[in-house]
């Protein structure tokens, strides 16, 4: 009678700790939700135009109430034309591009993978440079450069299963068919700098500087949607994940199959990165050192780590185009640029701090 | 003691050669001190070689001139003064506005190498406007990558080249030693152009050619420059200058020190972005809040239209420029709503393109009272012409700016 009570006192215990665990866990959830709703009400009143923080939620609210909300043109126009969309961009940007790198540092167990590191950027980088020097692409006009970086990203992408795929589905041959890859794209871009007009070689860098500048409304709901279509299978497979930092005889003994999730898990994170940066440019930073931020923070539970590594990354990016377009107005800066000048001091007092491992 | 001797024998394989050769400098005939003149006891002892059959008479006239002539000095754009010691025989040009500047002056035959912008003309988007420059020898470009072994191997006794492009650093370890001269001209300033042309007319002894250019300069374009320059700042629409160099990005503009705002301000525009400095991206709010006059915007593509392209084909510039009118930023600014929205291309900035037809159409579309009957097209066609002696028809065909008028 009394072991058995020991042992609902014990499971009840068990639950409690759990619980506890995991509303942690939910609380940061939650607070992050919460810092990127505050911040980007507030980076919504930011802007060279003179108006009101009154002025700015009256044009957004009236749109919703327009019956109790006035607003002018102008207003509506700056706000729901310029600021809003840039803001979610670089929300949905951000997170896209935190969960890829939470899914590859998990996946490959390295802390220095990211998309970037399979050659992603570097693709990217080519086809935009490709379509700025010589003009050409898979697709014309407008969409030359964003085809562009698209369709090399999947390619890279695809270049680096084909070329693991031979040698087995391993972290060693991912990354190392991904480096291999990176660095042939690398130089392909620094050959067409080399033949490039000196003004094309500059909007090339400031391409792969990464730049929200290029948001609008079809953009957000582009990435939005390949988000929505990825990440919940990225979420459902996050026990997978967890079972692959054991070792991957021991998630195969807990039946995962180890070579699948791998590779759909990549295909996926890096269809996600793509749709990201074929509209911003290479961000590079948020992908690798969100996660850290975030494991530091709650651990490597990948059920908590992917949303909250995107709200991190999320946030992070938010912060960094609001600085990068008020330092310095009428100026704006790279994106890329701030994210780095945001990121690593955050990043570093965290190191520093932290006493037990986290990786 | 093997190994010593096969090591100073490598010594002297490689190392001494090095040294000979980086030492060597282009000679001065007549020059028997090494000082790079011709005294006059240096003069009368060449006299006396020809009289011994030493020496042939144009050698003599040569030694006389550099006697007579020589050492002549100008200072070039950076300030720094470049002596020239000898006639001007082989230049290596590695611009294309500088170019056209030898073109001007009949020089052309002095040429030895140019840039690959003048020998590829074809291929670097020109068309046929440097079709002639085909046959020098290819020194690369001076922005990315010059062949100075090509250089070196033309053997000019001038090299003309941008102020900043090859940096000052790269001439010195690749041409220093050889004492070459090198002029860095700013030939793309309208503030420096008939100071270039009159101080290269100098040099290379077409003092007449000069003139005449800067007379045809100043009858067709001068004077309406003249007359902006007599407008006070408040006369000045101001302008919003978009630039588009390949990358497809909004909101990039020119600040001061950029070759584009300096072109707005002598075509009579007030650049609301002069107080940036070089190539920047601008918040849009800070464009409507400034409330521009005039809307420029500037497109550098190999695909845009260009001096060959049929004169109706203008489809490609009127897409840029409605995208301009269709933003709902600007909608409330005087330039979209008087529809001052223009859009020009490379083919308006290169060359003497640059100030016939690029100052021009900025010129009729920021000061048209000034400019009614300057005629951008009319203008170039007769610099092309005259001067440049290129078979190019410039009225009947090519898209350069949209709406022309």
């Amino acid at each position: 009678m009394s072991m058995a009570h020991s042992q609902d006192n014990s499971a009840a215990n068990l639950k409690e700790e759990y619980e506890r665990f995991t509303g942690r866990k939910l609380s940061f959830l939650f607070a992050f939700i919460l810092a990127i709703i505050l911040l980007a009400g507030y980076a919504a009143t930011l802007g060279s135009a003179d108006i009101s923080v009154m002025g700015v939620y009256s044009a957004i609210l009236a749109r919703f109430f327009p019956g109790h909300f006035q607003t002018d043109w102008f207003s509506d126009t700056i706000v729901w034309g310029l600021r809003l969309h840039r803001i979610l961009l670089a929300i949905v940007g951000g997170f896209g591009l935190a969960t890829a790198g939470a899914v590859m540092q998990g996946i490959l167990k390295n802390p220095l993978a990211s998309p970037f590191t399979l050659g992603i950027s570097s693709a990217a980088g080519f086809g935009a440079a490709l379509a700025i020097v010589m003009g050409a692409g898979f697709v014309g006009g407008q969409w030359l450069i964003v085809g562009n970086a698209f369709i090399f990203t999947v390619l890279a992408s695809l270049a680096v299963y084909g070329l693991a795929k031979y040698k087995g589905i391993t972290p060693e041959t991912m990354i190392l068919a991904g480096i291999a890859i990176m660095y042939f794209f690398s130089a392909m871009t620094s050959f067409l700098q080399y033949v490039g007009h000196a003004e094309q070689v500059q909007e090339v860098v400031f391409w792969m500087m990464g730049s929200l500048g290029r948001s609008s409304w079809d953009k957000v709901w582009i990435v939005s949607g390949v988000i929505a279509l990825c990440f919940p299978y990225l979420l459902i497979k996050s026990w997978d994940i967890n079972a692959l930092g054991a070792g991957d005889e021991t998630a195969k003994s807990l039946g995962v199959n180890v070579e699948r999730t791998r590779v759909i898990c990549m295909m996926l994170v890096s269809f996600i990165t793509a749709a990201v940066i074929c509209f911003t440019g290479t961000i590079g930073f948020i992908g690798l050192v969100a996660p850290h931020i975030t494991r530091m923070i709650i651990g490597g539970d990948h059920r908590f780590l992917l949303p909250i590594s995107g709200l991190a990354g999320g946030l992070l990016l938010l912060a960094a185009d609001t600085v990068a377009r008020t330092i310095l107005a009428p100026v704006i800066l790279p994106v890329g640029i701030m994210t780095a000048f945001l990121g690593v001091p955050f990043f570093v007092y965290l190191f520093v701090r932290r006493k037990k491992e986290f990786w | 003691m093997k190994i010593i001797c096969i090591l100073a024998l490598l010594f002297c394989i490689f190392y001494l050669p090095g040294i000979a050769s980086s030492s060597e400098t282009a000679s001065i005939p007549g020059d028997t001190n090494g000082d790079r003149m011709v005294s006059a006891e240096e003069l009368q002892n060449a006299e006396k070689e020809f009289g011994e059959g030493k020496i042939s008479s144009a050698d003599l006239e040569t030694i006389r001139l550099i006697h007579e002539s020589y050492p002549r000095s100008v200072k070039d754009s950076t300030g720094e003064e470049v002596t020239i010691y000898k006639p001007v025989e082989r230049i290596a040009v590695m611009t294309t506005e500088d170019y056209e500047i030898l073109r001007t002056l009949n020089s052309t035959d002095k040429i030895v190498a140019a840039s690959k912008y003048i020998v590829q003309s074809m291929e670097e988007g020109s068309g046929d406007l440097y079709a002639d420059g085909a046959g020098y020898a290819n020194i690369g470009s001076p922005i990315s990558s010059v062949d100075w072994e090509a250089l070196i191997k033309a053997d000019p006794d001038l090299v003309i080249t941008y102020v900043s492009s090859p940096k000052q650093e790269d001439l010195d370890r690749n041409l220093g030693g050889t004492n070459i001269p090198v002029i860095r001209w700013d030939s793309g300033n309208i503030s420096q152009y008939i100071y270039i042309v009159k101080n290269m007319g100098r040099l290379l002894d077409k003092d007449e050619e000069a003139e005449e250019y800067s007379e045809f300069f100043d009858e067709s374009l001068g004077r309406y420059l003249d007359e902006v320059k007599a407008r006070s700042q408040a006369e000045k629409p101001k302008v919003y200058l978009e630039a588009d160099f390949g990358g497809g990005q909004t909101y990039f503009t020119c600040g001061s020190g950029h070759a584009h705002n300096a072109l707005v301000a002598a075509a009579g525009g007030d650049n609301i972005f002069s107080g940036l400095q070089g190539f920047k991206q601008v918040d849009p709010e800070s464009v409507a809040m400034k409330n521009p006059d005039a809307i420029l915007r500037y497109k550098y593509l190999k695909d845009s239209p260009g001096i060959e392209k049929e004169l109706s084909n203008t489809t490609a510039l009127e897409v840029l420029r409605d995208e301009l009118l269709n933003r709902q930023e600007l909608g409330r600014t005087p330039a979209i709503q008087n529809r001052c929205v223009y859009v020009f291309t490379w083919d308006c900035t290169r060359g003497g393109a640059r100030f016939f037809l690029g100052m021009g159409y900025l010129g009729k579309w920021l000061q048209p009272e000034i400019f009614h009957d300057y005629h951008p097209r009319e203008a170039y066609q007769e610099y092309l012409n005259r001067f440049q002696h290129v078979d190019v028809d410039v009225l009947n065909s090519g898209v350069f700016a949209y709406p022309e008028e």
